[in-house]
């Protein structure tokens, strides 16, 4: 018995009129819009390729324009650095170390400070009385030295 | 005659993977199996609209998916496997009306449909499949109705040869003694 009989006869299933004869070319239209609605292989490899390169061109001009923005910046920093640097060392060129002021101070200007003071300061009273001074000592070395020995001997 | 068989659908899918020859293949795959598949399909959805959607998209996915199947895979098991997966799918997502299926009231359901023709034999089939188990369902109208091998049938439900051979006879028999009065199976 038919399969088709079989099927009507048990199972009492009917079918729309000439569906088998209408029925495979249903399917294959269907098929055939599906194969035509799908972009050709090569036209979908160079579509995909397309977009790829798309894709990289603009990441890379992204990470390019990172890049160069972050190199302008370190130029940037680089050359206030720079400029810092001399600004410092010019600064610096024109104070002094403490201890050379200090080696500078005690070497010339105390002494010329000093020298100059006591010249200012002195009149010739003082200078009398310092020279008086400086007689009386050598007066008490010479009585330490001189008249006693003298005297002794 | 099995060689030659196994050669043929062998070149059909060679056939069918070739850019230039697949318009014709596919013409000739769904011509030869357009019917049967459709059978096969009837019995699991029941609905003439549902068994005709489940159709075209076996035959849609068998189409997307021609380019995996490899040359020496049996064609036929393939188509049906697709088939019952789709037939499986519907039925899950319909899942309302699969639950009508299993339920006592089903046969009066179908009954409404305008692609039913119910006669004295029809409802005492029905009434005698019924009482078959599931397996013993699936098995007795994949080879009876649908004509597969045992091993076409075991390759599908990937069940053992000789439990679906049991399954089989202890089916048959038992329709056969519900419809002796009727008609000889």
């Amino acid at each position: 018995m038919k399969t088709n009989k079989k099927h009507q006869k048990y199972f009492g299933y009917q079918v729309p009129q000439n569906y088998f004869e209408d029925g495979p070319k249903k399917i294959l239209d269907q098929i055939e819009e599906l194969n035509t609605r799908n972009t050709p292989k090569l036209g979908r490899y160079m579509m995909s390729y397309a977009i790829a390169a798309s894709l990289a061109l603009i990441i890379g001009l992204g990470v390019f324009s990172y890049y160069d923005n972050h190199s302008n910046n370190k130029n940037d920093l680089n050359a206030t650095i720079t400029l810092n640097a001399y600004e410092d060392a010019f600064i610096e060129s024109l104070s002094l170390n403490d201890n050379e002021l200090d080696s500078y101070f005690s070497e010339f200007i105390t002494e010329e400070i000093v020298s100059k003071s006591s010249y200012s300061k002195n009149n010739p009273e003082d200078l009398i009385l310092n020279s008086l001074f400086i007689n009386d000592s050598l007066l008490d070395e010479y009585m330490e030295n001189e008249i006693i020995d003298n005297i002794i001997l | 005659m099995k060689t030659q068989e196994t050669f043929s659908a062998a070149t059909l899918i060679s056939d069918l993977q070739n850019k230039d020859t697949q318009q014709k293949a596919f013409r000739v795959l769904v011509d030869t199996f357009h019917e049967p598949l459709y059978w096969f399909i009837r019995k699991k959805v029941i609905q003439h609209e549902w068994a005709d959607d489940v159709l075209q998209n076996t035959f849609i996915r068998a189409f997307k998916h021609i380019g995996k199947l490899h040359k020496n895979s049996n064609l036929k098991n393939w188509l049906y496997r697709i088939a019952y997966n789709e037939s499986m799918r519907l039925l899950k997502n319909e899942s309302r009306y699969y639950h009508q299926m299993e339920s006592e009231n089903w046969f009066e359901m179908i009954q409404e449909s305008p692609y039913f023709d119910i006669s004295d034999l029809t409802e005492e089939f029905y009434g005698s499949i019924k009482t078959l188990s599931k397996k013993q369902r699936e098995v007795f109208q994949m080879k009876y109705f649908d004509e597969l091998s045992f091993k076409e049938i075991s390759n599908l439900l990937l069940v053992n040869e000789n439990t679906l051979k049991s399954n089989y006879y202890a089916a048959e028999k038992h329709i056969k003694n519900k419809l002796k009065q009727l008609i000889h199976l």
